[in-house]
């Protein structure tokens, strides 16, 4: 059951008063869409005399199908906030719960809609195509942003290989039936990881998740990046790839090789295609493994989401998209340039 | 009337009538994403037992193939054992369906553990050719499927293309 504004209101002052240990006061909070994995609540917070600032609380969900681990998403915001970046700014973790009874994370509220039809199919399509452009230089100032100096920890051994492991594992102990061709794809990643002994340099703050859905803009201008619940420290041609993934992709309105030259131009250095080729593969096997997940979280009676149930049939096309991508790369003998 | 006419009729008139009832966005949202999966069902729901049919053929002949192959060269890859796949016939209603899917099953979990032998057990190689082949079995069987579930990636309705990681 969904808690009443006045009590969370209530909950979210004696918690911000004892984490923040300073007076504060909390006004206008109301329940807003969150998403299918968290439930959200914008408040303002005000401190003293000062104005009051926008600020929002992002709670996890029960049966929610992406296992995230708020902690770490909350160290991440910190470890940005104050350096410019595309990203609100972090505020305090309620890691226990005592507001909504589940782990949470509250953070600056930015103005702006993550509306991704309206981005998608854009009337002006020169809107979505700045926007693009923007969304390339948010997400180069992302992957060179320092975060060895911001206090964030190394990925032990290869950065890939992690990401690869921890996928496999949730599609592992997820999915209702042996699925030989998404299993095998999972060993395709293994047997091919990008060495990263040769630009380990280049290991960036990687958001996970960055798409069309999760950035606010206003107007023609992008305002913030927003759900960085699988941030972490990886290869910057993840992101990339992500963004183009066929369901989301901006490519009618920047190609992908468009937005590659203003991210390069603004990074200052080069991605390889065939690392990004790669990373389109992973992507593939990730979306399909968040579908495993999905519909099982439906079929176990963990979540009553009629989007979620239905989600086993986008595997096909993702398995379809890294089997031709493996074929080019068989026939393409390109090597890495950088 | 058959099921195709009947699920495509049933998802005309609930978007017709019913769709522009529903207020509560929460509600709206679970309409949508059900006319969405009526929609697909009215597009596959006759094709299961052909694509099970033409993988189950696919997946024994290369298997077989590969595992005399293997074998032929003193590698001798033990199958998983059926007993453990009772559940793969759930919701199917004829008979004959239910045991193909349980055979279609069957082979799935004896694809999977001949591709780890091959990866653990087997020399390089070997190993390679074996692989190639099942990356060739799996690209076939995905194309199926692609058939089999009635869907592509972009949804006729927009608003389903909301869809949360």
């Amino acid at each position: 059951m969904t808690a009443k504004p006045e009590d969370i209101s209530k909950a979210l002052r004696n918690f911000l008063r004892n984490a923040l240990e300073r007076e504060v006061e909390i006004t206008d909070v109301r329940r807003v869409f969150g998403g299918n994995a968290r439930q959200a609540w914008a408040f303002e917070l005000s401190e003293q005399a000062d104005e009051p600032t926008a600020a929002i609380l992002l709670s996890q969900v029960a049966g929610g199908h992406v296992d995230s681990d708020t902690s770490s998403e909350y160290a991440i915001l910190k470890a940005m906030t104050g350096h410019g970046l595309c990203a609100p700014a972090a505020i305090a973790l309620d890691e226990s719960g005592a507001v909504t009874g589940a782990p949470a994370l509250i953070m600056e509220r930015i103005g702006g809609t993550a509306d991704v039809l309206s981005f998608l199919n854009a009337d002006s399509s020169s809107r979505s195509a700045a926007l693009t452009e923007q969304l390339a230089i948010a997400a180069a100032d992302l992957h060179g942003f320092n975060w060895r100096n911001a206090g964030l920890s190394s990925p032990q051994g290869n950065a890939a290989l992690q990401q690869i492991n921890d996928w496999e594992g949730r599609y592992l102990q997820s999915r209702l039936g042996p699925h030989p061709a998404l299993t095998y794809l999972f060993g395709w990643l293994k047997d091919n990881l990008p060495d990263e002994s040769a630009n380990s340099e280049n290991l960036s703050l990687v958001h996970g998740d960055l798409r069309p859905g999760n950035f606010l803009y206003e107007g023609d201008d992008l305002t913030a990046l927003l759900d960085w619940e699988m941030a972490h420290i990886g290869d910057p041609a993840e992101d990339i790839a992500w963004i183009y993934r066929a369901l989301w992709s901006p490519e009618k309105f920047l190609t992908l090789e468009e937005f590659l030259q203003i991210y390069e131009a603004r990074i200052g250095r080069a991605i390889c295609r065939r690392r990004m080729t790669y990373y389109r593969i992973f992507s593939e096997v990730k979306f399909a493994t968040l579908s495993v997940v999905a519909s099982a979280s439906f079929a176990n009676g963990k979540t009553d989401n009629f989007r979620l149930a239905d989600r086993a049939s986008k595997i096909g096309a993702c398995l379809d998209h890294s089997f031709q991508w493996i074929e080019w790369l068989n026939t393409d003998q390109g090597a890495c340039d950088e | 009337m058959n099921n195709g006419v009947l699920l495509n009729s049933l998802r005309k008139t609930l978007k017709q009538t019913v769709l522009p009832h529903v207020e509560d966005p929460a509600a709206k949202r679970q309409l949508k994403a059900a006319l969405h999966m009526i929609g697909r069902m009215g597009k596959c729901w006759d094709l299961a037992p052909a694509v099970l049919r033409a993988d189950i053929a696919d997946m024994q002949n290369i298997l077989e193939a590969l595992e005399q192959h293997v074998a032929g060269q003193g590698h001798e890859f033990v199958p998983p054992q059926p007993a453990q796949y009772d559940d793969a016939s759930d919701g199917y209603n004829d008979p004959n369906l239910a045991a193909m899917a349980q055979r279609h099953y069957m082979f799935c979990a004896r694809a999977e553990g001949f591709e780890s032998f091959a990866r653990s057990q087997l020399p390089l190689p070997l190993a390679q050719h074996c692989l190639n082949a099942l990356e060739q079995l799996y690209a076939r069987m995905t194309k199926r499927d692609l058939i089999a579930n009635g869907d592509s990636e972009f949804s006729e309705n927009d608003e389903l293309m909301k869809i949360e990681t």
